[in-house]
C-alpha cells in the first residue's frame, strides 16, 4: 500500500499583497469629493484637508503592509485526528520586526480561521487553529493565509504560505466499547489482566467501563483504569466480519474504536479488512498503519 | 474606537460651524452629542434605530422648513451637524463607526467652507486629529497623523490648482444678513452699522511711498447721487468704464470680507483695479462694481491715481430735493457770499463749526429731517452732516454727491496692514470744483476731528462729552496701561498671523505655484534626485531580514574569522564554541553566553528577549 507523503512543509517566496477594502474605496471616494468641493469653491483649506486625508490613507496602506511583512511561519504541523472530533493546526509564528504586530487573521478559509490580537516584537508565538472535519480520508491544506486590516481597515494586506500539507482524518471512534469474543486468541482477558497488572491511569472515553477499578476510583475520586505489562500483552484479531453493524461506515467506525482501545490496552492486534490484512503488532506506528488502512 | 476622542472632535467642529447657523441647530446637535456622552459614561441603553431615524426625519423637516432647500451651504452644513450627532448617538458596530468617520470629515470640510480664519483652521485641525486618532488604540498609529503631514504639504504646494472653468463657486450661501451698507443713506443707517465691530476688510499697502495716516484713510464704497434731503439714494447705472487690468506694481492689496453687495471698497482715488476672482467695472464715473454680489472673501489689488478724478457735470449731480424756504435761503446766501465753489464748501464747514453743531452717537429722532437737523436739533451723526452738506451744496448750485465707505482703520504694526471694521463705516461728501475735479469734503472733520484721528473702533469707546473737545490725546493716554498694551499685543499678533494665513490661502493659485517652482527649481530638483537615489540604493541593498539567530551566527563567524579561527562546514555552533574556548579560554564567558542566546533563539518557542544591542555588547567582549 502506498501512502502520500506525510509531512511536507514547502515554503515559497512569500510576497505581501495589499488591496483597499470597501471602506478604503469609500475613503478614496471621499477624497475625490473633497477635491471637487475644493475645486468648485477655490478653497485652499479644503484642498489641504483633502491632501491630508489622502496622505493619511497612503500612510495607513504602508502601515497595514508593514504589519504583515515581517511575520514568518517558522513551524507548521497538523496531527491526524478522528472525524467528529476537533483537530488542530499547530503553527509557530515569529515577528522578525522590532515593532509589535496587531490584529492578524490566520486561516485557509472562512471556516478555518483564527485571530491573533498581538505579536510582540522579535518574539515567537504558538497558535492552534481548531479544525473540524466530518468526512474521513486524506485531507490537505494547500496554503495558509495571514491577513490584516490593521490599523484603520482601509486596506487588507495578506501573504500566502503554500504549505501543501496532507493529513489523515480517521473514521470516527464509534460503536461497542467491548471487543467481540472472536477477537481473542488463547488466554482469557480477565485472567491476563489480573496476572500482569502494571499501574493505574485515568479513564478515557474510549476505555471499556469493564476496566475501571472501582476501589481505586472511590479512593482517588477519579475514574481510574488498570494498565498491564507490555510483555504479557494479549493478542487479538480485529476483523471486519466481527463488527455487529450492517453499514460499512459504521463498521469502519467500530474498527477505528477497537484499534484505539487495543492500543490503549497494550494488546497486540491484527486487522483484517475485506482486501487488506495487517499482522499482529502494537505501538503508535502500528496503530497509525491500521487506522490508515481504514481509509 | 476611542469614543471620547471622537466625541470631542465632533463637538469642536459643531461649535465652530454653529456660529454660522441658526441657534437651534447647534444646540440640538450638542444635545445629541451630550446624550451620547451620557450613554458612554453611565452605560445606558442605546436608543433604537427607529427612534434615531425618526429624529433624523424631524431634523430634515426642520432644515427644509427653515431654508426651503438642502442645496445651500448653511442648510447642508446644518443637516450634516444633526446627521453626524444622531449617527453618533446610535453607533453600535464597526460599520457605524466607519460611516461616522467618513461623515465627520465631510463635516470638518464644511467648517472650512464657512471660514478660513485662524480659529476655524485650528479648530478643524484639532477636530481632524481627534477624529483620526480615535480610530486606533495604538499610539504609534494615532501619531501617523503627523507622519502624513509632509506629504500633505507637498501635495498642497505642487498639486496644480486649475482654474474653475465653469465659474462655480460652491453652494450658494443663503445668507442675507451680512452687515454693511445698503444702496441708500438714511439718518441712522451708518450708526446702525457702526455698532458692529465685525471685520469689513484688510489692506496691505505695497507701495512704500504710499503711507497714508488714519485721517487720510478714505475707502470709497458707493456714491449716492439722488438727494431727498437727508435721504440719499444711488442713480440708475449710466456709464460703465473698463478700469480693470493686471497691475504690475499695485499700490495696495485688499482682502474683502463677503458683504452681499456688488461694490468694492477702493482707496480714494483709485485708477486701476485687478483681481483673480472677478472682473469689475468703474460705474457712473464714481465707484467699482462687480457682476454678482460678493458672498465670499476676495483679494484684489489697486493702483492709486496721482490726481483727483476729473469729470464733467452730470445731470444727477445737480439734482435737488424739495426744500424748505429757510434751507433755500441759506443756500442762496452762501452762493451770494462766496464766489467760488471751494469757498462755498469752506464756508459751510465753518458754519458747522461755529454754530454749535454737535456730533453725537445718539442724535435721537429730532434730526430726522433736513430742517430739524440744520436749524433746531443741530445734533447728528456723520450721515446727517454728509447728507445735509451735499444737499446744501447742490442747492447752492455746486455739483455734489454723498460717498459712503470706510474711514479710519487700525494699523497692525506686526503684520504691517490696516484693518477696517464696521465701526469705521463713514459717509462724506465730494463736490466738483471749477476745474472739474471731484474734491473730498468731510464735515465730520470739523465737528468731531477725533473720529478721523482715532478711527471708528477707538472712537466708539470715546466718552460722548469728549467729542469735539480735542481730547483724542487725553483719551489715548487714559488707555495707556500694561493690561491694554498686553491685550493689544495679543490681539495684534493674532490678527497679523491670521491675516497672513488668510491672504496666503486666498492668494495661492496656479501662478503662485509656477512662481514657487521657478524660484526653488534647483532645490526641488536636487531633493527629487536625492529621493530617487535613496530609493534606488535601498532597492539595491534590499534583502530578506535576518532572524536574530541567523544574524548572531553571522556575527560570531565574522568575529572568529578576524581571530583567524574558522568554523568547519559540518561543525555545529556548540562544537565550534567549545573548540574556540579551548584556543582562547579568556573568551569562555562571552562565548557561552552567545551560545545560550543562539540556542534559545533558535530552539525555544519563546526565547528570552535579548536585544541585538545587548548581543552586540557581548560580541564586543571578544575583542
Amino acid at each position: 500500500m502506498k501512502f502520500p507523503p506525510l509531512r511536507r512543509f514547502r515554503e515559497k517566496h512569500q510576497k505581501t499583497y495589499i488591496l483597499p477594502t470597501l471602506y478604503g474605496v469609500a475613503l478614496g471616494g471621499l477624497c475625490l469629493l473633497l477635491l471637487g468641493i475644493a475645486f468648485a469653491s477655490t478653497n485652499n483649506a479644503v484642498y489641504f484637508l483633502c491632501f491630508l486625508l489622502s496622505s493619511l490613507a497612503i500612510q495607513s496602506l504602508v502601515e497595514t503592509n508593514k504589519n504583515i511583512e515581517l511575520l514568518e511561519i517558522t513551524h507548521f504541523e497538523i496531527k491526524d485526528f478522528f472525524a467528529d472530533e476537533t483537530g488542530a493546526i499547530l503553527l509557530c509564528l515569529k515577528n522578525l520586526g522590532s515593532k509589535s504586530i496587531y490584529d492578524l487573521q490566520i486561516g485557509a478559509s472562512a471556516l478555518l480561521s483564527q485571530s491573533v490580537p498581538l505579536m510582540p516584537a522579535l518574539l515567537k508565538k504558538e497558535i492552534q487553529i481548531p479544525l473540524k472535519i466530518k468526512s474521513p480520508g486524506i485531507h490537505s491544506v494547500p496554503f495558509l493565509q495571514i491577513s490584516s486590516e490593521f490599523p484603520f481597515h482601509f486596506a487588507r494586506s495578506w501573504k500566502k504560505n503554500y504549505i501543501d500539507i496532507s493529513f489523515y482524518v480517521f473514521p470516527p471512534r464509534r460503536g461497542l466499547s467491548e471487543f467481540s469474543r472472536q477477537a481473542f486468541v488463547g488466554r482469557d482477558l480477565k485472567a491476563n489482566e489480573l496476572d500482569n497488572f502494571k499501574s493505574h491511569r485515568e479513564y478515557q472515553t474510549t476505555d471499556s467501563p469493564q476496566r475501571i477499578d472501582w476501589k481505586v476510583t472511590a479512593r482517588t475520586e477519579k475514574l481510574m483504569v488498570k494498565e498491564f505489562d507490555q510483555n504479557s500483552a494479549t493478542k487479538i484479531d480485529l476483523r471486519w466480519e466481527d463488527c455487529p453493524q450492517t453499514e460499512d461506515s459504521e463498521k469502519y467506525a467500530q474498527l477505528s474504536l477497537w484499534i484505539d482501545l487495543a492500543e490503549k490496552s497494550n494488546y497486540e492486534y491484527s486487522l483484517t479488512l475485506p482486501k487488506v490484512t495487517i499482522g499482529y503488532g502494537h505501538g503508535p506506528q502500528h496503530r497509525l498503519t491500521c487506522l490508515r488502512a481504514l481509509l | 474606537m476611542n469614543t471620547w476622542r471622537f466625541i470631542f472632535g465632533v463637538l469642536i467642529c459643531i461649535l465652530l460651524i454653529g456660529e454660522n447657523l441658526p441657534l437651534w441647530i447647534p444646540i440640538l446637535a450638542l444635545l445629541f452629542v451630550a446624550w451620547k456622552g451620557a450613554l458612554e459614561r453611565w452605560r445606558f441603553a442605546v436608543p433604537s434605530r427607529w427612534f434615531t431615524n425618526f429624529l433624523t426625519l424631524v431634523a430634515l423637516a426642520g432644515i427644509l422648513l427653515k431654508y426651503r432647500t438642502l442645496m445651500s451651504q448653511e442648510s447642508s452644513a446644518g443637516f450634516l451637524c444633526l446627521l453626524t450627532s444622531l449617527k453618533l448617538l446610535e453607533e453600535r458596530s464597526l460599520r457605524d463607526q466607519k460611516f461616522l468617520f467618513l461623515l465627520s470629515f465631510v463635516l470638518i470640510s464644511s467648517l472650512l467652507l464657512f471660514s478660513v480664519e485662524l480659529p476655524a483652521i485650528i479648530g478643524a485641525f484639532i477636530s481632524f486629529y481627534l477624529v483620526w486618532s480615535s480610530q486606533s488604540k495604538v499610539l504609534r498609529y494615532r501619531n501617523s497623523f503627523f507622519k502624513a503631514l509632509p506629504l500633505a504639504l507637498l501635495l498642497f504646494l505642487f498639486f496644480p490648482r486649475l482654474q474653475n472653468p465653469f465659474g462655480l463657486r460652491g453652494l450658494n450661501s443663503g445668507s442675507e444678513g451680512q452687515t454693511g451698507f445698503s444702496d441708500e443713506l438714511n439718518p441712522g443707517s451708518v450708526s446702525r452699522i457702526q455698532s458692529s465691530k465685525e471685520l469689513a476688510f484688510r489692506v496691505h499697502f505695497l507701495n512704500p511711498q504710499l503711507r497714508p495716516k488714519t485721517t487720510d484713510q478714505y475707502w470709497r464704497g458707493q456714491t449716492l447721487t439722488i438727494s431727498e434731503g437727508l435721504r440719499w439714494t444711488k442713480s440708475p447705472l449710466l456709464k460703465r468704464e473698463a478700469r480693470f487690468q493686471k497691475i504690475t506694481s499695485p499700490d495696495y492689496e485688499v482682502t474683502l470680507e463677503p458683504h452681499n453687495k456688488r461694490w468694492l471698497f477702493t482707496f480714494d482715488p483709485t485708477q486701476l483695479l485687478f483681481s483673480e476672482s472677478f472682473v469689475s467695472h468703474w460705474r457712473n464715473n464714481s465707484y467699482f462694481e462687480v457682476a454678482a454680489p460678493i458672498r465670499e472673501r476676495v483679494v484684489y489689488w489697486g493702483q492709486v491715481a496721482q490726481d483727483a478724478p476729473v469729470s464733467l457735470v452730470t445731470p444727477t449731480s445737480l439734482q435737488t430735493p424739495e426744500a424748505s424756504f429757510e434751507i433755500k435761503s441759506f443756500a442762496n446766501s452762501l452762493k451770494e457770499r462766496m464766489k467760488s465753489r471751494d469757498g462755498i464748501a469752506t464756508s459751510l464747514l465753518s458754519h458747522f463749526r461755529d454754530s454749535q453743531f454737535v456730533y453725537s452717537k445718539n442724535p435721537g429722532s429730532g434730526s430726522d429731517t433736513l430742517d430739524s437737523f440744520f436749524f433746531k436739533n443741530k445734533k447728528g451723526y456723520c450721515e446727517h452732516f454728509a447728507a445735509a452738506t451735499a444737499t446744501l451744496l447742490r442747492l447752492a448750485e455746486v455739483p455734489a454727491n454723498v460717498v459712503i465707505g470706510y474711514q479710519g482703520g487700525e494699523y497692525n504694526t506686526y503684520g504691517k496692514f490696516w484693518r477696517f471694521t464696521q465701526a469705521d463705516a463713514h459717509a462724506w461728501v465730494e463736490y466738483l470744483n471749477e476745474q472739474n475735479q471731484w474734491i473730498r469734503l468731510d464735515p465730520t472733520s470739523v465737528v468731531a476731528p477725533e473720529r478721523l484721528e482715532l478711527g471708528g473702533n477707538l472712537f466708539s469707546d470715546l466718552p460722548e462729552d469728549w467729542i469735539g473737545k480735542n481730547r483724542a490725546l487725553d483719551f489715548l493716554k487714559s488707555r495707556d496701561s500694561w493690561w491694554i498694551r498686553a491685550k493689544d499685543f495679543a490681539s495684534l499678533t493674532f490678527e497679523s498671523l491670521n491675516y497672513d494665513i488668510v491672504v496666503f490661502l486666498l492668494d495661492f493659485n496656479f501662478d503662485k505655484q509656477k512662481d514657487l517652482i521657478a524660484e526653488y527649481r534647483s532645490l526641488l530638483f536636487g531633493l527629487l534626485g536625492l529621493f530617487i537615489l535613496i530609493i534606488f540604493m535601498k532597492s539595491l541593498s534590499r534583502r530578506e531580514p535576518l532572524s536574530t539567530g541567523a544574524w548572531l551566527l553571522q556575527e560570531i563567524d565574522n568575529k572568529a574569522r578576524k581571530k583567524k579561527i574558522v568554523r568547519f562546514q559540518a561543525e555545529t555552533l556548540r562544537q565550534f564554541i567549545e573548540r574556540w574556548s579551548k584556543i582562547n579560554p579568556e573568551f569562555k564567558g562571552p562565548l557561552t553566553a552567545l551560545l545560550q542566546a543562539y540556542e534559545s533563539e533558535e530552539y525555544q518557542v519563546q526565547p528570552p528577549r535579548l536585544s541585538r544591542r545587548d548581543l552586540k555588547k557581548i560580541i564586543s567582549q571578544l575583542s
